[in-house]
């Protein structure tokens, strides 16, 4: 635990129960097993301790692989149950398709038609992480626009369909669509208004999993999955292995849960089993400024470049679905950031001309459906919980699919299966305990920085990251976390948890700050060189697609300056 | 409003700069129109020559000279190809001297690179560097005992960082932090602010006295390039006088201090020698007809100026300069539409990895010019007979990663404004 944390233990157990006013008191048996925390060792408690020779052995009740939304949601719902857990992810948070989407909190309007079920879904789920969770949403609104052109018996069935799944939609005329927002094509031929809105992906991830680890769970980053020690019908041990620490980690647990949403199936591999799975890239494009103030999706059925959603200061515009045969590597490509250019200018003719400061892809884990559906954007957005008791692994569960809006859900079912093995009966309440917002977590949230720092910021606190305005004290709340949880870090494990390097220098001179002020507070696990190097490479893949005009003349000043002067590309002496 | 020129000069950088000294020393009536603050801004002091080639092998080069020669053979379209090594030579030659006049001198080995320690801990290989910085190429050389100072609220030039970057090769580095001598409002300090301050006599006895307790072994002190908006050479030894060891500056980031003494020294020198020098306007077009520049439209806010003239130089850079425009798909000439040699597709521009030593495509793209520095057009031939370009705008080099940007911006100066007057 951290010296910054609000909440520990007990107290916190306490705390979030309150909160589910109709939820029956744990048992005593329950709350003990979850104050003892994930592990039966005291290891981990601290952070340097970890880097010790040999294999070390962790007991556990459960084991999730992956720190996406779904695995942080199923970390702090078992932890609410009063269940132990670790979770443990082979890059940072989010790393997947959790970290590389629109963040759109979904109203369910736009899986109508091919998808009604995950459309309910999202209704539902929507509706209860805007109470839950509302300082990781910005509750916008959404339109959905057709333009000249658009398939018109689509427009025509629309209403009715979201009548059928109780999605509430206003219509617009045109005008009122244009006055609402202004950088709308002239060409509208229908509008309507949904309760779409924007999620903050980062900072829920965040916060579900600290809630997770204020009751007890632990997480381990940079932590791979090396093998499954199969006995009599079960996983009896998972071997891990992490980041620049030389000894393995034998985690023996009663159940284990793969979260790892498109790497569901190399997981589920090391078991010896075959998943239905599909991986489905999609790019994105950030533009800065923001566009809208609205989500913008295209009123048509689901396809690729519709949607533009804003996201703090910037907008994100997407997407594409590209199949890909494995999860990595997955970048985005020049072609992809053209077409999506040229897409969204349909309905935002400006986005023709405006900057883009970065590209990012993602992989949604899609489940095949047989031959009938012949593209990926057909495959449904639903998520499946897998048992693999039938294929003889018993305490195996496989979560994947889903939807960023849908995680809770899609985390509850999973716990609920885990917990009848285990012979749990706490309910889930995750549909009443709302988040625990921490101050760590707000810098996160793009624009937030600036807004503080306008406000009356602390004028001795340095700007680290200028074109997003995070200071020192941000870096200094997210060391403090990053230090305690004894993993060696990079920058790129900063810029996760701030806005450092996503604004429009991508890097150039907040990298290079980032990695003297770890020099100097002696805290960087690696050279400054390589942190640097690290990062700038980092932020490359998202970088390379969208250079032209203003990001090409920003590009030229960072390379002048990294390459140039610093010579960053030659062997370091 | 017209005005007339022998030449005008579009670009306020290191090229531009040098050609209007080598026009202005040939008596050129000259005017040289700067959009920006220029490039010089960007510019770390150091000038180099050659340092690297190939590029992709990495291959550093102590004698510059035998590295043009190689280049000469394997990039024959490389703009130092277009430049004898007596041009070349005779180029640095002028305008160090030039500098040197006007209280900027710049020291190096006869013929031979020398190297540094940048402001991130690094080496840098580099021709020639300011009289302020020459200190720590020796000290380096013989691994002195030094002790490296930063100041507080410096965000990017860390003494710690460098200390642990330099150790492999500098091993005996000391890093130590102070509260700059001088009080600013908030808590960041900047490198411009910083050197006006010092400027102040008694500012710069503060900071002599503030290090005098620390230097303990110290045979030198390294500290960031900001000692001094002017007369930098006096700060400095004024400054090792009363602590009693010499000092050194070590080039930091942008805004780059030492660029700003180049910028100030030639602006001031040339503008006294008749020079005019239309900042903050941008060169919008140049008025042609048939293969002739006849005048070169100027404007700024409320203002617009044609310059009538009989030469016109493009020193406008590439894309930050403003020279070159990067379309989504092509790469343009900014004011001319002149053809710009190019990959043929965005995919081509840049590798996939940022730090290729290979360097990336988009870098070699550029004018091709003929032998007289002239810019190729659509038809194989000089684009206009009285239209040069020069400096980083050029095709056919990668300045950044060949560390040759100075010495083409100096050479191809150089050929051009020679190119003029032979043609006059």
């Amino acid at each position: 635990m951290t010296g910054s944390r609000e909440l520990s233990g007990y107290f916190a157990k306490a705390k979030l129960l309150k909160a589910a006013a109709s939820y029956r008191q744990p048992s005593t048996d329950q709350l003990c097993r979850c104050r003892q925390g994930a592990f039966r060792t005291s290891y981990l408690t601290t952070g340097k301790s970890l880097r010790r020779k040999g294999t070390v052995r962790v007991e556990t009740q459960v084991l999730i692989i992956g720190a996406g939304v779904t695995g942080a949601g199923l970390s702090r719902d078992l932890a609410l149950r009063g269940v132990a857990n670790l979770v443990v992810e082979q890059a940072d948070i989010n790393a997947g398709a959790s970290g590389a989407n629109h963040g759109l909190l979904h109203s369910g309007a736009r899986y109508v038609s091919n998808d009604p079920v995950s459309a309910r879904q999202c209704k539902d789920e929507s509706r209860l992480l805007k109470r839950l969770a509302p300082e990781c949403i910005e509750d916008t609104g959404g339109l959905f626009v057709a333009i000249a052109g658009d398939d018109e018996n689509y427009l025509a069935e629309f209403p009715g369909l979201c009548a059928e799944q109780g999605i509430r939609i206003r219509e617009l005329q045109p005008q009122e669509a244009l006055d609402l927002e202004p950088s709308l094509t002239k060409d509208i031929i229908a509008a309507y208004l949904v309760k779409d809105a924007a999620i903050n992906p980062f900072r829920l991830t965040l916060e579900n999993l600290d809630q997770a680890e204020a009751l007890g769970a632990r997480l381990l980053r940079h932590t791979r999955v090396v093998r499954f020690e199969l006995r009599g019908g079960r996983i009896s041990r998972v071997l891990l292995r992490q980041r620049g620490v030389e000894h393995d980690v034998a985690v023996k647990a009663e159940q284990v849960i793969n979260a790892t949403g498109a790497w569901a199936k190399n997981i589920a591999a090391l078991a010896g089993l075959d998943l239905p799975l599909v991986c489905s890239k999609g790019t994105l494009l950030v533009s800065q400024p923001r566009i809208t103030r609205r989500v913008i999706n295209r009123l048509r059925p689901p396809a690729d470049g519709d949607i533009v959603t804003p996201a703090g200061t910037v907008s994100l515009i997407g997407t594409t679905s590209v199949r890909l045969a494995e999860p990595e590597p997955c970048d985005p490509t020049i072609n992809e950031v053209d077409f999506l250019v040229s897409e969204a200018a349909r309905i935002i003719p400006s986005l023709a001309e405006a900057r883009y400061i970065r590209a990012f892809a993602g992989v949604r884990p899609l489940l095949f459906q047989g031959e009938a559906a012949e593209k990926d954007r057909q495959l449904s957005r639903g998520f499946l919980v897998l048992d693999h008791a039938a294929e003889g692994v018993n305490n195996f569960v496989t979560v994947t699919g889903g939807k960023l809006t849908t995680f809770r859900l899609m985390a509850e079912k999973t716990a609920d299966l885990v917990c009848e093995r285990l012979g749990v009966s706490a309910p889930c309440i995750t549909k009443k305990v709302p988040l625990q917002p921490r101050k760590a977590r707000q810098w996160t949230e793009a624009g937030k920085p600036a807004r503080k720092w306008l406000q009356g910021g602390d004028s001795n606190d340095l700007l680290l990251c200028e074109c997003e305005m995070v200071p020192r004290s941000a870096v200094d709340q997210i060391l403090a976390d990053l230090v305690a949880q004894g993993v060696p870090f990079d920058l790129s494990d900063i810029a996760l948890r701030s806005r450092v390097g996503k604004g429009s220098c991508q890097g150039a001179f907040c990298g290079l700050r980032l990695a003297a002020y770890l020099s100097e507070k002696k805290v960087a696990d690696f050279r400054s060189t390589e942190l640097l190097s690290r990062f700038l490479e980092e932020r490359w893949h998202g970088l390379r697609p969208v250079l032209w005009g203003t990001q090409l003349a920003q590009e030229e000043l960072q390379e002048a300056l990294h390459c140039g002067l610093f010579g960053l590309e030659l062997e370091s002496p | 409003m017209s005005e007339k020129y022998d030449l005008v000069i579009i670009g306020g950088g290191l090229a531009g700069m040098a050609a209007a000294f080598f026009a202005s020393q040939r008596k050129l009536q000259t005017a040289v129109v700067a959009s920006t603050a220029g490039g010089l801004l960007f510019a770390s002091g150091v000038l180099d020559l050659l340092g690297i080639h190939p590029i992709g092998e990495q291959r550093c080069w102590t004698n510059p000279w035998q590295g043009i020669a190689a280049l000469r053979r394997d990039c024959p379209k490389h703009p130092y190809a277009l430049v004898a090594d007596s041009d070349l030579a005779a180029s640095w030659q002028e305008f160090l001297q030039f500098l040197a006049q006007g209280g900027l001198h710049y020291q190096g080995r006869t013929n031979h690179n020398v190297t540094l320690i940048t402001g991130f801990g690094t080496l840098k290989t580099t021709f020639r560097v300011p009289r302020t910085m020459w200190p720590g190429v020796l000290g380096l050389l013989e691994k002195k005992d030094a002790l490296i100072v930063d100041f507080k609220g410096m965000k990017e030039f860390r003494a710690s960082q460098i200390v642990e970057n330099a150790r492999p090769v500098w091993p005996s580095l000391r890093a130590v932090t102070l509260s700059f001598p001088f009080g600013f409002p908030g808590a960041e300090r900047h490198n411009v602010a910083m050197a006006q301050a010092l400027q102040s006599p008694e500012v710069l006895t503060r900071l002599a006295s503030s290090i005098r307790p620390l230097v303990g072994q110290a045979e030198l002190i390294g500290v960031p390039s900001i000692v001094g908006l002017q007369r930098a050479e006096k700060l400095l030894a004024e400054l090792a006088e009363q602590v009693g060891v010499p000092f050194f500056e070590i080039p930091a980031m942008p805004p780059s201090v030492p660029g700003l003494r180049l910028k100030e020294t030639l602006e001031g020198r040339l503008t006294s020698r008749g020079v005019r020098f239309l900042t903050g306007r941008r060169a919008v077009a140049v008025q042609t007809r048939q293969r002739h520049c006849q005048s070169v439209i100027v404007r700024g806010e409320h203002y617009e100026k044609v310059l009538t003239t009989r030469g016109v130089l493009l020193a406008s850079g590439r894309f930050l300069g403003g020279g070159l425009r990067a379309e989504r798909g092509r790469l343009c000439e900014a004011i001319l539409g002149l053809p710009v040699y190019q990959p043929q597709t965005r995919e081509q521009w840049h590798r996939q990895r940022f730090l290729d030593p290979r360097g990336h495509p988009i870098n070699q793209a550029g004018l091709a010019v003929d032998r007289f520095m002239r810019p190729i057009g659509c038809d194989g031939h000089c684009a206009y007979e009285n239209l040069f370009a020069v400096g980083s705008l050029l095709a056919h080099q990668d300045w950044m990663r060949m560390k040759c940007g100075a010495g083409l911006a100096l050479a191809t100066a150089y050929a051009a404004v020679t190119s003029f007057i032979d043609s006059q």
